[in-house]
């Protein structure tokens, strides 16, 4: 069964640790805490609007006609070859395959008149803070590459992630946390856990995986008592120190010994971040925790725990989709599009929704940028109408969204052709929209760089400009 | 700086241009320094060339240079602060070239230049398309000149006063010390050094038995004993086998997005750790994993009774692999393949060759076209499965199957021809289907009369004797006319057919038969004469190969085929690595089954047809496959058998031919049911009396294998008749092992010259480049002249003597994995990018000594283990720290973490779980949750107690708790670990319930001892963890806290029988960094 609340309280903790070792330890936390939320930060390169960012990976790649990106074309040319002139490298496309209308209505929604169809009826309610792109181009389409491109910067990944930049960059503002905390769905995405690696940089700036059920991060339930956990770290402190002068190395041996602490507060500070108990009612309703459908109570404690994350200072925050069939990835219908396009939207739409609303309501969403993408989006055709039709793989012009962090909301930019097939105008690439959310972060991204093999490597490489239009002025 | 001081002695000797007109001095040094650099790093941005030049700077003429760009003059002759360049090259002003900096000596050479007053022919701006061509001569001459290319050398050994050691390792890393001042350390402690050395060596702590051994050893030869005790160790081929496997980028899955696994990469990890374990010279090793398949006289070992040379090219096979083929994703071989070139350069030669995939190496002699010449060699050959096994593994147990063969055969035709005289009309009559059945199925006459009263059978009868004689003339003629037989399998196969395997080896008669070896029947199949891989057992294994398509006479062919249990026939496209192009055979009745060769998914591509058997298939399970149960996978038995294969013109498969209808119309038609009755059993039976007389046709086992599924026989093991025979023939088959095979390159076909990719793009192909290998490397002998990939002649290249890389790249490794960083602190880069060396004539030294020594590993580990260097104690003094803190110079040991495999290791040998079996299958690690789909499934916590080295390395999501201790991710290859201290390690040593599991163990075990008093236990576990004594005060400190420890469980008498205590204690142990560390 799905444990939300395996931890201890915070006051049976501190009862735990008044003397001792641990004591000293949380001496420490509160004697500094101010400073040292600072102490570990980077400085931006300018002033920056926004502090955090919350990516929700809609992994295996959303239908872009079947969310942001209208064309009633299709509807009346349903069943039609789309002939040759269609056939694209960046699409899964032969000559006879027929064009597919959407099995979703679409309707202008909020004070901007955004087009959002009825898949994803919550984000419809917040179309006055979403900044959709539709013309985002890829370069290939497959999951894998795609994955760790939107990830990394790079098709064959062997690069640090955008958490993994992003914690370099700016630094953490609260040391007892991770600064880039994975909330995963227990599925990897396609390209594995090197999406969300640090590769070259310090391995401090990986991703943190929080799971929706089980052990919530890896190792942070003591095996101990915290009396006798407080006994062995004593020990081990004075026996580290001793063995660190007999060695030639006593610093790196110190090293280890402060993570020792960290690792001790870490005990502590992320059960509690992770516990949703404290939330009011109205709060677990909004994101859809109180729900028969296990995956999307996932989902949403998870939505819930990223807005936990950002007030405590967390700087990236992903919280990628469960797969809830057997699939290779879940947003990948190549069947079955409306069956499970339906349970997708189903889990995410409301928590994702609430998550924007709930961030907004406490001031919260001007320095939070939430992006809504997926790797690729998905064919406007398809090899036969049957029923249990689906879309492929598509990246020559697909649909995200950017909400908050000084995005301009309720706007669409760039466009697609009359069936969605081929971005025609303002094309952008994930290189685009990283160097522009670093940007809002307060950092360049020709600056962010680091020394690595002899060269000075960057998240966007030679690539990437600052989309200007799609920031607020 | 001090690394300028030590290279005096290696002061770089230009190579002259082969120019014809002497140059002046100063212009000779522009275009042997400044032009390769300017047209290199600067024309693509600042010349008429480019679209837009920057800063309206051109450099690609004197004028433009002098006149310089919106800043300024980019060169005033004599005037360094005058020349924008420089501060533009330093990135003091604006950063040029804005990709890399250039190193010092390069913007050392414009200082000069300008100095000289900057002499630069150039009247007319260069123009750039043949001045690249002329240029890159230019540039690769004055990069060839580097030092990791010049030949290895042998230097005298340093005459300085020796009073340390005369060992010559240290003659000379004294004698660099001492122009440093510096002195080294003095030797540890033997606590300390059998410690370090076992690590080192066999990547476990010592035993209490080898550390008394030692110490107890009074001799002058208590070091050498204990080193060479610990180079006989097995544990040493395990270690060694496992640095080796970082630089391979060893993986037991391809990744991507199905983590397919990698088939056959633990045989690869065991043939790796046999060979360090024999010390097979290590040129013999580069060879194998370079062409081992291609060798004249492989290395076979007798004792597994295996081929091992064929195992080397596995090497090729790691790392991150994609699905499908260049037909549905234009690309996805070449991306492969340049994991392989990247490897293969990497790995051997310390070499960044895939920089060269796009555009000529930025800083090396690397053109693109040689990068394209390699990779037509890696082209030119499959990527297939090779059998191990030799002639002599389970050759006694196959005779003997053989013999009782015939015995079954005889027993089984009594028995069902008795069969056949007692089956009644009302029996067959049930199991005939409404639907109609097809011509050539042996109940469609029986059918047909059952449908008529007996008044109307005679008549039946004959109509239908006239139907199926015509059918059947109608069948033979459209075959004859239509279809040519291209390859009897039971005659000699023509060229560029190719078989492998043990199942494979001998042919089958038609009649022959497989025996069911597992399931509920005595037979399983009759077999048509050719190749069938079950005959004996279907545990041994097989392939077919074709010629590849291109080369095939018509656009299309037919086989005749048959198998079952995951056999398979496959098409892989353009050598795709994971094709998705195959099909399961899955029917014991022989089938045709058709392939065209002309579609215009295989134009211009290189596509062959291959029948395997699951051990066979490289790509098994495939992403078709992911969802069979892990039992299946690992169990060996597949089996297909082919007979013929026959070419046509149109799309349009051979009919079965039925020409056995003859003989059952061959008799007055029947008055009754009864008399049909009998038609048909003089039919069946005259086809079994030849089967019993082995003079069986192909028409009859075409019926004879439709029999086994009538009720006409009694076809069950369990039939007293038979059911001993069966017995004894499944008792013996039981005994055979199963075929190994390992995935590698076999080469077949006629090589290929692939074509330059300009920038690399897959889809602008520029001039075609002959296979070849590094033209720097391969002392100017050309294209290969080998027809086929040229592979063994690249192995000759690289496993060579005069390579001035191999043997120096390895002996650093050897270095690096002995002292924790290597002479060149870039172990897999000896590039204008890597470091340089500390010490040059040592590492030339070391090389050639090991050369010298036949390339072995064994000798060189004891040269450097037996040095005062490798003995000397980590206590720095504070002049060493002050004058050189990275220990450069190695005025000590340098403290190291143990890597990620030894902490493993260590916790479990201390606790004493350690099983220390050698070899075998691997183990999935221990995860939080199992994705069948993705084949992630969880191992033991303990991995069984065996060491790390056989934990399964998945790359989707690799061990986690070895991940954390900087265990390498596979994709590439990996020279040089990270060492990284975070938090999450400390919580996994505190938290892990590996950790906490082995402490358990510990502790359990511990309770159970009789042990007189709590110091005495205390002093026996640390001594087991840290290989030392105690001292009084911190024994005090121990025992003190177990006494804390036994208040906090509620214990105060038992506390020598307290698990949780002991538990606790041991857990502590764990997580001190001395466990962790070695010094």
């Amino acid at each position: 069964m799905f444990d939300l609340y395996p931890f201890r309280s915070r006051r049976q903790f501190l009862q735990e640790t008044s003397t001792g070792f641990g004591m000293l330890v949380l001496a420490g936390m509160v004697q500094s805490a101010a400073a040292k939320q600072r102490s570990t930060a980077a400085s931006p390169h300018f002033a920056a609007t926004a502090k955090n960012i919350i990516f929700c990976f809609m992994d295996g790649g959303p239908s872009h006609v079947d969310t942001f990106d209208p064309k009633p074309e299709l509807k009346k040319r349903e069943g039609q070859a789309i002939g040759s002139a269609a056939v694209s490298r960046l699409s899964q496309s032969t000559a006879d395959r027929v064009w597919l209308g959407s099995p979703w209505k679409f309707k202008q929604r909020g004070a901007s008149g955004l087009w959002v169809s009825d898949l994803l009826p919550h984000l419809a309610g917040c179309a006055d803070d979403l900044c959709v792109v539709r013309s985002m181009v890829g370069k290939q389409p497959l999951h894998g590459q795609q994955a760790l491109l939107l990830h990394t910067g790079r098709q064959t990944g062997q690069a640090p992630s955008f958490g993994s930049w992003v914690s370099y960059g700016l630094g953490t503002e609260n040391s007892d946390l991770p600064s880039y905390v994975l909330l995963n769905n227990d599925w990897i995405p396609n390209g594995g856990y090197e999406n969300f690696g640090s590769a070259y940089l310090p391995a401090s700036h990986a991703a943190t995986l929080l799971r929706a059920k089980g052990q919530m991060v890896d190792n942070i339930v003591p095996g101990d008592k915290v009396s006798v956990q407080r006994l062995k770290l004593q020990l081990l402190r004075e026996q580290d120190r001793a063995f660190g002068k007999t060695t030639s190395n006593e610093d790196a041996i110190e090293a280890t010994v402060k993570n020792y602490e960290t690792a001790f507060r870490m005990q502590l500070a992320v059960p509690e971040v992770a516990d949703i108990r404290g939330e009011p009612k109205h709060i677990r309703e909004m994101y859809g925790i109180e729900t028969e459908h296990e995956f999307k109570r996932y989902y949403a404690v998870q939505c819930l725990r990223a807005r936990r994350l950002i007030e405590r200072g967390v700087r990236f925050i992903e919280i990628t989709c469960p797969l809830t069939h057997r699939n290779n990835s879940p947003w990948d219908q190549h069947s079955n599009l409306v069956k499970y396009h339906n349970e997708n939207a189903l889990i995410t739409d409301q928590p994702v929704a609430a998550l924007i609303r709930d961030l907004k309501q406490r001031g919260l969403l001007e320095e939070t940028i939430v992006i809504w993408a997926g790797e690729m989006g998905r064919t406007p055709h398809t090899p036969e109408i049957i029923p249990t039709v689906g879309r492929d793989h598509h990246v020559n012009g697909y649909s995200i969204f950017v909400a908050g962090g000084g995005f301009q909301g309720g706007m669409t930019f760039g466009e697609t052709d009359e069936f969605g097939n081929a971005a025609t105008e303002n094309p952008l690439t994930i290189h685009d929209i990283h160097a522009t959310i670093l940007h809002q972060m307060g950092l360049d991204h020709e600056r962010l760089t680091f020394r690595f093999g002899g060269r000075d490597v960057s998240l966007t490489d030679v690539h990437g400009r600052i989309v200007r239009e799609l920031i607020s002025a | 700086m001090v690394r300028h001081i030590f290279l005096t002695g290696f002061v770089i000797v230009g190579v002259l241009l082969q120019h014809a007109v002497a140059l002046e001095p100063g212009r000779d040094f522009f275009e042997k320094k400044i032009r390769p650099i300017l047209v290199g790093r600067c024309y693509k941005c600042h010349s008429r060339a480019a679209a837009d030049p920057k800063g309206g700077l051109l450099l690609d003429s004197r004028a433009g240079m002098r006149q310089g760009g919106d800043s300024g003059p980019a060169v005033v002759p004599r005037d360094v602060p005058g020349s924008k360049i420089i501060a533009a090259l330093r990135h003091e002003t604006v950063q040029m070239p804005p990709d890399a900096k250039l190193p010092p000596h390069i913007t050392q050479d414009f200082v000069t230049w300008i100095e000289m007053g900057a002499p630069d022919p150039r009247d007319q701006a260069d123009d750039s398309k043949t001045e690249n061509e002329q240029t890159w001569e230019q540039i690769y001459q004055s990069r060839r000149d580097w030092w990791s290319l010049r030949l290895v050398t042998r230097p005298g050994l340093p005459r300085g006063k020796q009073q340390w050691s005369q060992h010559p390792v240290d003659r000379f890393i004294h004698e660099s010390l001492r122009q440093q001042q510096l002195q080294p350390c003095p030797q540890a402690d033997r606590a300390t050094l059998i410690r370090r050395l076992a690590f080192a060596l066999t990547g476990l702590p010592p035993t209490a038995e080898e550390y008394r051994g030692f110490v107890d050893d009074q001799s002058d030869h208590a070091w050498k004993t204990l080193v060479d005790y610990y180079l006989q160790s097995p544990h040493y081929g395990e270690r060694f086998a496992r640095h080796w496997m970082d630089v391979v980028r060893y993986t037991d899955s391809h990744g991507y997005e199905w983590d397919i696994p990698a088939k056959g990469a633990w045989r690869y990890r065991d043939y790796l750790i046999r060979a360090f374990n024999q010390d097979v010279a290590f040129d013999q090793l580069v060879r194998e994993q370079i062409a081992g398949d291609l060798l004249k006289h492989p290395r076979f070992n007798e004792e597994l009774q295996i081929n091992e040379s064929v195992i080397g090219p596995m090497f090729y096979q790691m790392g991150e692999k994609r699905h499908g083929d260049s037909s549905q994703f234009e690309g996805v071989h070449q991306e492969m393949l340049d994991n392989k070139i990247d490897a293969l350069s990497k790995a051997f030669q310390a070499t960044t060759v895939a920089c060269a995939r796009c555009h000529d190496h930025k800083l090396d002699a690397i053109s693109q076209k040689e990068y394209y010449a390699l990779a037509g060699v890696m082209m030119s050959s499959r990527w297939t499965t090779n059998t191990l096994d030799l002639p002599s593994r389970n050759m006694d147990l196959i005779e003997q199957l053989q013999k009782l063969k015939p015995q079954v055969r005889a027993a089984t035709a009594r028995a069902w021809l008795a069969d056949i005289d007692q089956v009644s009309a009302a029996a067959l009559t049930k199991l005939v289907p409404e639907d109609n059945l097809p011509h050539e199925d042996l109940n469609f006459v029986w059918q047909q009369l059952t449908r008529v009263p007996t008044e109307e059978i005679a008549s039946r009868w004959e109509e239908l004797r006239d139907l199926l004689l015509a059918d059947s003339a109608e069948r033979t003629a459209k075959n004859r006319s239509a279809c040519s037989i291209l390859v009897d399998f039971n005659e000699e196969l023509p060229a560029g057919w190719t078989v492998d395997g043990v199942g494979t080896r001998q042919k089958v008669q038609t009649g022959d038969f497989q025996i069911d070896q597992v399931g509920g029947k005595v037979i399983q199949t009759f077999y048509l004469g050719g190749i069938a891989t079950g005959a004996i057992s279907t545990k041994l294994n097989g392939a077919v190969r074709s010629p590849l398509f291109q080369n095939m006479p018509a656009p299309f062919f037919s086989v005749r085929m048959a198998g079952g249990q995951y056999a398979a026939w496959r098409t892989p496209i353009d050598n795709a690595f994971l094709c998705n192009t195959e099909k399961r055979l899955t029917n014991s009745q022989y089938q045709w089954e058709l392939f065209p060769t002309r579609t215009d998914r295989f134009r211009e591509r290189r596509v062959f047809l291959e029948f395997v058997t699951k051990e066979s298939n490289p790509n098994f399970p495939s992403i078709y496959s992911r969802l069979i149960p892990l039992e299946d996978e690992e169990d060996p038995r597949s089996w297909f058998a082919i007979n013929q294969i026959v070419a046509h013109q149109t799309e349009e498969a051979p009919r079965e031919e039925i020409t056995r209808y003859a003989e059952l119309f061959d008799a007055p038609p029947p008055a009754n049911i009864q008399q049909a009755l009998e038609r048909y059993r003089r039919w069946i039976k005259a086809a079994m009396t030849r089967w019993e007389n082995s003079q069986s046709t192909e028409q009859d086992v075409l019926l004879l294998n439709q029999l086994l599924l009538t009720p006409w026989i009694t076809n069950n093991k369990d039939d007293v008749r038979l059911k001993s025979l069966v017995e004894q023939y499944r008792q013996l088959e039981a005994k055979v092992q199963a075929s190994q095979a390992v995935n590698g390159m076999v080469d077949a076909d006629e090589g290929l010259d692939y074509r330059v990719n300009i920038r690399g793009d897959v889809h602008t192909l520029g001039e075609q480049v002959p296979r070849g290998y590094l033209r720097v490397l391969s002392k100017g002998t050309g294209p290969f002249k080998d027809s086929g990939s040229g592979r063994l002649e690249l192995a000759d290249h690289i496993a060579s003597s005069s390579n001035p890389l191999t043997a120096r790249v390895f002996v650093n490794r050897i270095w690096h994995w002995l002292f924790g960083r290597g002479i060149v602190a870039t172990p897999s880069d000896f590039g204008h990018l890597g470091e340089q060396p500390s010490h040059p004539e040592l590492l030339d030294w070391l090389t050639s000594e090991f050369i010298r020594s036949g390339w072995s590993t064994r000798k060189l580990v004891r040269l450097i283990v037996t040095s005062q260097t490798w003995q000397q104690s980590g206590q720095v003094k504070q002049k060493g720290f002050e004058k050189d803190p990275e220990n450069q110079m190695l005025h000590h040991f340098p403290t190291q973490r143990l890597d990620a495999e030894s902490i493993r290791d260590a916790i479990l040998a201390v606790s004493g779980r350690l099983d220390r079996s050698l070899y075998g299958p691997t183990s999935d690690p221990h995860r939080n949750n199992e994705d069948m789909t993705k084949r992630l499934f969880s191992g033991p916590l303990d991995g069984n107690g065996r060491r790390s080295i056989y934990t399964k390395v998945t790359i989707l999501e690799q061990c986690k708790f070895m991940s954390l201790f900087n265990q390498p991710q596979p994709k590439i290859p990996s020279g040089r670990r990270d060492v990284t201290t975070t938090p999450a390690q400390s919580l996994a040593l505190l938290n892990h319930r590996f950790v906490v599991g082995q402490a358990e163990h510990w502790g359990q075990q511990l309770v159970h001892q009789e042990d007189s008093t709590i110091p005495s236990r205390l002093k026996d576990m640390l001594f087991l963890a840290y290989s030392r004594s105690m001292q009084p005060q911190e024994l005090d400190r121990w025992t003190e806290v177990v006494g804390k420890l036994s208040e906090l469980h509620g214990e105060s008498n038992r506390i020598l029988y307290n698990h949780d205590v002991w538990t606790d204690v041991a857990h502590t142990i764990f997580n001190t960094k001395e466990f962790i560390y070695i010094r």
